[in-house]
């Protein structure tokens, strides 16, 4: 009988056969059971800890849905005017809302998104990066990625490796975040909300070539030998070493690069269409042409620079934007008139009550808040 | 920003249930390392600990519309971290050393027959950090994990206003991450 009566109620525990008394029996040598170990590494469980949630955080991640929206018309009727930085003008009279009905618009105000992404390797391991993460996050080939203290994510050669087999990593935000990367030529790439870029882990080949979806910052390192290419759905940008931005969203009508420093090359994935930019120009490729205007190529960047700036900006676009950075959907009520523009400036870094807020004061929309879902009202 | 972690227990398995990926992550935070210690301690297996503890979380945040938590959230991780731990002693390899345990203490032990003894002895011994705080602290602590209250109610019962409960709940959660060894990373949030 010995060990067998032992390991048969064990068993019988585990399978849910047991009676109440061998439960008792179980449950009962379990609270006596002695400590088999004194000491735990600390460190230890905080690696473990932070895996954990990394692991769970995929699990909320992924099941946030993206949601598509329809292409907006034109025209422009209201213009309204930034002045100081961070507040909405109309020509109209200001006056401040309704407080109660306010407080109740925005009983379920929402925070800001943050730095946070989601680094895919090559072997199809998927690694959560959020604030906590530190130091060395992977190891691959000799490429050792890194988390610096600023934030970012480092590619760095450990070892020469002499595969010249492309391997490829994609880092991905979610809505609600954005991340920072260093290539491994030194090429640093902000990557604003519900977007993707893939990347090689080594540029090896003749070309430094990368893809992207949504928008991204890039400050290319300059190498005239091995040009830097990014494709996007429909333009593919082609530099030497240049600092420019690309807004590339599947919910939005058009593929925008704009260059801020150097020169680059933008091709339509259309047709055989290209064009080459000079500072401050804009390369829009829409469903059926290129072309280049000039802007003020800071409104293109101000995200990365932790603002939103709009300028003559449809009510459309200005919410797909709100909804990417507050990882929310957006729903219109009847009677808003989708055409009209507005323009300012005012932090990512505020709730998103006070961004709403400031629409608002133009007094040519209104909104409410629930749950995940802003809802745009005249 | 809302800080969570100044949520009572309660408040944060009601916004749990609305999905609310804040308080699971407060959740997380506060018991992870917890459960780790006690498992860890009977089951010196690290991949085993993991495995269980990321199945129970998974479990927690993907049930957590249906989750009876008639107990409290701290007995019913207890309690599931057990039944896990129990669970992974049943396993062929392992099995043997802990069957010796189980059947010397048939032989020579005596059982707690009422369940909800045996559940409070799990809570205490879980918890056995939080025996060295000061006996108030404790007290409003252990209102909170134990006996599920809010922090109005603690307030009403120990004649206190709710924001001090408030505060004691967040110095003892401090001392207990202090403790547990995982303040750097609590920082960090």
């Amino acid at each position: 009988m010995k060990n067998k009566s032992a390991e048969a109620l064990l068993f019988k525990y585990n399978n849910g056969t047991a009676s109440e008394e061998e439960i008792a029996w179980v449950e009962s040598w379990y609270l006596k059971f002695e400590d088999k170990i004194q000491d735990i590494d600390p460190e230890q469980i905080k690696a473990d800890e932070l895996e954990s949630w990394s692991l769970l955080q995929l699990q909320l991640v992924e099941k946030t849905p993206f949601k598509r929206w329809k292409t907006i018309g034109i025209a422009a009727t209201i213009i309204l005017v930034a002045a100081a930085g961070l507040v909405f003008y109309t020509n109209k009279e200001v006056k401040l809302p309704d407080k109660s009905s306010r407080a109740y618009a925005y009983h379920n105000d929402l925070p800001p998104g943050q730095d946070k992404a989601i680094l895919t390797l090559s072997s199809g391991k998927k690694i959560v990066l959020v604030k906590a993460t530190e130091g060395t996050i992977a190891e691959q080939n000799g490429i050792i990625i890194t988390k610096t203290n600023q934030g970012e994510l480092r590619y760095g050669m450990n070892a020469i490796s002499l595969d010249h087999r492309p391997i490829y990593n994609t880092l991905e935000t979610p809505k609600g975040g954005q991340y920072r990367l260093i290539l491994p030529d030194g090429t640093k790439v902000w990557l604003n909300a519900a977007s993707s870029l893939k990347y090689p882990v080594s540029f090896l080949q003749a070309e430094r070539t990368v893809s992207l979806d949504g928008e991204a910052y890039f400050e290319v390192k300059e190498n005239k030998d091995r040009p830097f290419i990014v494709h996007t759905r429909l333009q593919n940008v082609e530099v030497l070493g240049t600092h420019f931005n690309i807004n590339s969203y599947d919910d939005d009508p058009q593929t925008k690069t704009t260059l801020l420093k150097g020169r680059v090359k933008v091709s339509s994935t259309k047709h055989s269409a290209s064009k080459i930019l000079n500072p401050g120009d804009q390369a829009i490729q829409n469903s059926s042409q290129l072309y280049v205007k000039t802007v003020d190529a800071e409104e293109s960047v101000a995200w990365k620079n932790g603002y939103f700036q709009f300028k003559d900006e449809q009510i459309g676009s200005i919410m797909r934007k709100i909804a990417r950075w507050y990882d929310v959907e957006i729903e219109y009520k009847k009677g808003v008139n989708k055409n009209e523009t507005f323009s300012g400036t005012i932090s990512r870094f505020d709730h998103v009550s006070k961004v709403l807020e400031k629409l608002e004061l133009t007094k040519a929309v209104h909104f409410q808040i629930e749950g995940r879902t802003i809802s745009v009202q005249k | 920003m809302n800080d969570y972690r100044e949520f009572s227990d309660v408040e944060l398995c009601r916004l749990l249930t609305e999905g609310n990926h804040a308080a699971f992550n407060e959740i997380h935070k506060r018991y992870y390392s917890l459960l780790y210690r006690h498992a860890y301690k009977r089951l010196p297996h690290r991949e085993e600990v993991k495995d269980i503890l990321q199945e129970l979380f998974a479990f927690i945040w993907n049930n957590r519309n249906t989750l009876v938590l008639s107990s409290g959230l701290a007995s019913y991780l207890y309690v599931a971290t057990r039944n896990r731990v129990i669970n992974v002693f049943n396993r062929q390899k392992i099995r043997d050393e802990y069957a010796d345990s189980l059947q010397g203490f048939l032989d020579q032990g005596e059982n707690i027959t009422d369940w909800a003894i045996r559940v409070k002895e799990l809570t205490i011994l879980v918890e056995k950090e939080v025996a060295s705080l000061p006996p108030q602290m404790r007290k409003v602590f252990e209102l909170s994990r134990n006996a599920h209250m809010t922090y109005q109610e603690i307030g009403e019962m120990l004649n206190t206003s709710p924001l001090t409960v408030k505060k004691q709940i967040h110095n003892t959660l401090k001392i207990l991450r202090e403790k547990l060894g995982a303040n750097v990373f609590f920082l960090f949030f």
